[in-house]
């Protein structure tokens, strides 16, 4: 098993376009990091207005206020995770999962590996396994790409940030934005990209189980990314007010939507890991392993059957 | 002895489309098989039925008395295969796609893959990417994948397709060597008709899904008729002899000789009347029989429209 989880390893990180995915994310990351430090004092001067207001004129925020940790929560501002994890990413993993066994089908590669010995789940569990991984490092090359830009450009510093709850801060708690010391700041985000990596790997899930009874990658990538978003719209319809009753049915559903347990890695960002935080996000946790087990065990019940034409 | 391949009743059908029609066939050890029959036939189907790639819908296909569709796959370690048009991987090197097939397989010296290499004549073009190879280059490396476990069975499907005739001589050579000095058994389908008689030791016609003739080479060419070219001193008289004579199915003049078709073992026969009746014969010239001729008079049986082996 672990040759075969070696071999896709090799097969994947040797095709140039597994890096493109990198390579988005990076320019993203660069995109955003490298303006906000051409307008450094610009930025610098509003998140010190944003610290002293409703303190009155006398006050003066000193220190550093803009450092490292800002770029990785940055990236992770609403509306931009949305846009990051439930289109971006999820695509690379739709790509991803799609091609891994729709890609070899329909490149005929399939064929030629399972007229080798090792049985069809050892194929199976192997091309899941290194999936997970790649759509982990996804996750986890964005945030360290942000953490090390961040640092690069801004050096050390506790995290001042104005979409954050003012419950939340550690250290002086001002009006419009809490500070969170440096190591607090480091360890909400790791935990923020590290559970966006298990949202990712739900996501490859599904792509790797419409792959095992498709033909073409891009037929598999579309129909797992369109689940998503319809997924994610039924989701944001479900999420309108209660005096909405036509959408009554959309509320009903949301909880169980794989969409909604995909957003777990916003938890520590919005509460930290307080004990509701820690409820919420072991529900969420284990609605995304099930969502997993049974993306799995359908893929892999079709793939042992599948008749292999192509 | 056990046969090496045995197909029992084994049938698949595609919606209202029988493809393989309880075929039952057994190849034993150390035989050169060429599986013939025009396109659609249901060749590649049985193929891909005796290496597990399509699930029979009733019978079964074994390979060393075991089945591969049953999930007995260690038996696949005895096989190399090469089903249709080689399909690797083409962003990989040539050497590195073996490496991967090879590790597959349980491993193999890296001795072996630089001795594949050279018999498929790709040993200078081994780094470059299989994206730039040629198809004749592909087809190689897919006889060399197939011949990398050291195999005591090579199944083939169409390894002659896209060669050049110099490809196709050596292939044959190949075949030749690896059936004769190697004691491997082959399993070969092709069209290419002149080549499977000069190679194949057996051979199999299948028509409609259903195997219509199988024996050997040399026995299916002998039944019948003989064909053979008689140098007489009258042709005119000897026409007229061999005519009377109720085993000669046909006389033809052919410049100053006699060409003339009879019952098979009937030959002497007629040199004996010819001389009983005063002429001299001067040269006697069976033809060697044509497994063209064969094909065309078992598929024109069989009732399959085909107006070539393509």
């Amino acid at each position: 098993m672990l040759a075969l989880v070696r071999i896709e390893l090799s097969k994947l990180y040797r095709r140039r376009g597994t890096y493109v995915s990198f390579a988005c994310l990076a320019a993203l990351v660069l995109l955003v990091a490298v303006p906000i430090s051409c307008y450094k004092e610009k930025v610098d001067h509003s998140l010190r207005d944003e610290l002293s207001s409703g303190m009155g004129d006398d006050w003066v925020v000193g220190g550093k206020v803009l450092a490292g940790p800002f770029v990785p929560r940055v990236m992770l501002f609403w509306p931009m995770r949305k846009l990051v994890v439930n289109i971006l990413l999820a695509l690379f993993a739709a790509m991803a999962g799609g091609s891994a066994i729709a890609g070899e089908y329909s490149a005929g590669t399939l064929r030629t590996i399972l007229t080798r010995p090792p049985a069809r789940w050892k194929v199976f569990v192997a091309k899941f396994v290194v999936m997970a991984i790649y759509a982990a490092s996804l996750a986890i090359f964005f945030g360290l790409f942000a953490f090390i830009v961040g640092y690069a450009l801004f050096g050390r510093g506790a995290l001042v940030f104005a979409d954050m709850p003012a419950d939340m801060g550690s250290g002086p708690r001002p009006m419009g934005a809490p500070i969170i010391q440096e190591g607090a700041a480091v360890q909400m985000l790791g935990q923020a990209y590290l559970l966006m990596g298990v949202s990712i790997i739900a996501a490859m899930s599904l792509a790797l189980f419409v792959s095992s009874f498709t033909s073409h990658p891009l037929t598999a990538a579309g129909a797992a990314l369109g689940i998503l978003l319809l997924s994610t719209i039924v989701g944001t319809l479900g999420s309108a007010p209660k005096e909405i009753e036509f959408l009554a049915f959309f509320r009903t559903i949301r909880p169980y939507l794989l969409t909604t347990h995909m957003n777990l890695y916003e938890i520590p960002l919005a509460r930290g890991l307080d004990q509701a935080a820690r409820v919420a996000l072991t529900s969420s946790a284990g609605w995304l392993a099930g969502y997993c087990a049974a993306f799995f065990a359908g893929g892999l019940l079709v793939f042992r059957r599948r008749d292999i034409l192509c | 002895m056990e046969p090496v391949i045995e197909c029992q009743g084994l049938t698949k059908r595609y919606g209202s489309l029988l493809a393989v029609d309880h075929v039952d066939l057994a190849v034993g050890r150390g035989e050169v098989f060429g599986f013939l029959g025009p396109n659609g036939a249901g060749k590649s189907t049985t193929i891909r039925m005796l290496l597990g790639l399509i699930r029979p819908d009733a019978g079964r296909a074994l390979l060393f008395g075991q089945s591969v569709a049953a999930g007995q796959r260690r038996v696949l370690k005895r096989v190399g295969a090469l089903v249709e048009s080689p399909a690797l991987y083409d962003y990989l090197s040539g050497r590195k796609n073996l490496e991967i097939l090879s590790d597959m397989s349980g491993g193999c010296p890296r001795k072996r893959i630089d001795e594949v290499l050279e018999l498929v004549g790709l040993s200078g073009r081994q780094k470059d990417r299989v994206g730039t190879y040629s198809h004749g280059m592909r087809q190689r490396l897919g006889l060399a994948q197939a011949l990398l476990p050291k195999p005591e069975l090579l199944v083939l499907d169409e390894p002659a397709t896209g060669l050049d005739p110099e490809g196709i001589v050596e292939i044959r050579n190949l075949l030749r060597y690896l059936g004769e000095s190697e004691q491997m058994t082959i399993f070969v389908s092709s069209h290419l008709l002149h080549e499977v008689q000069a190679t194949c030791t057996d051979v199999g016609l299948l028509s409609r899904g259903r195997l219509v003739t199988r024996g050997r080479v040399a026995d299916l060419l002998r039944q019948g008729h003989l064909e053979a070219t008689i140098g007489i001193d009258d042709a005119a008289r000897g026409r007229e002899v061999l005519r009377s004579l109720p085993f000669v199915l046909a006389v033809e003049s052919e410049d100053s000789a006699l060409r003339v078709r009879v019952e098979a073992e009937r030959l002497a026969d007629a040199n004996r009347a010819l001389v009983a009746a005063g002429l001299a014969v001067s040269a006697l010239v069976p033809r060697q029989g044509n497994l063209e001729e064969l094909y065309m008079s078992v598929m024109t049986e069989a009732g399959h429209a085909c107006s070539s082996a393509d």
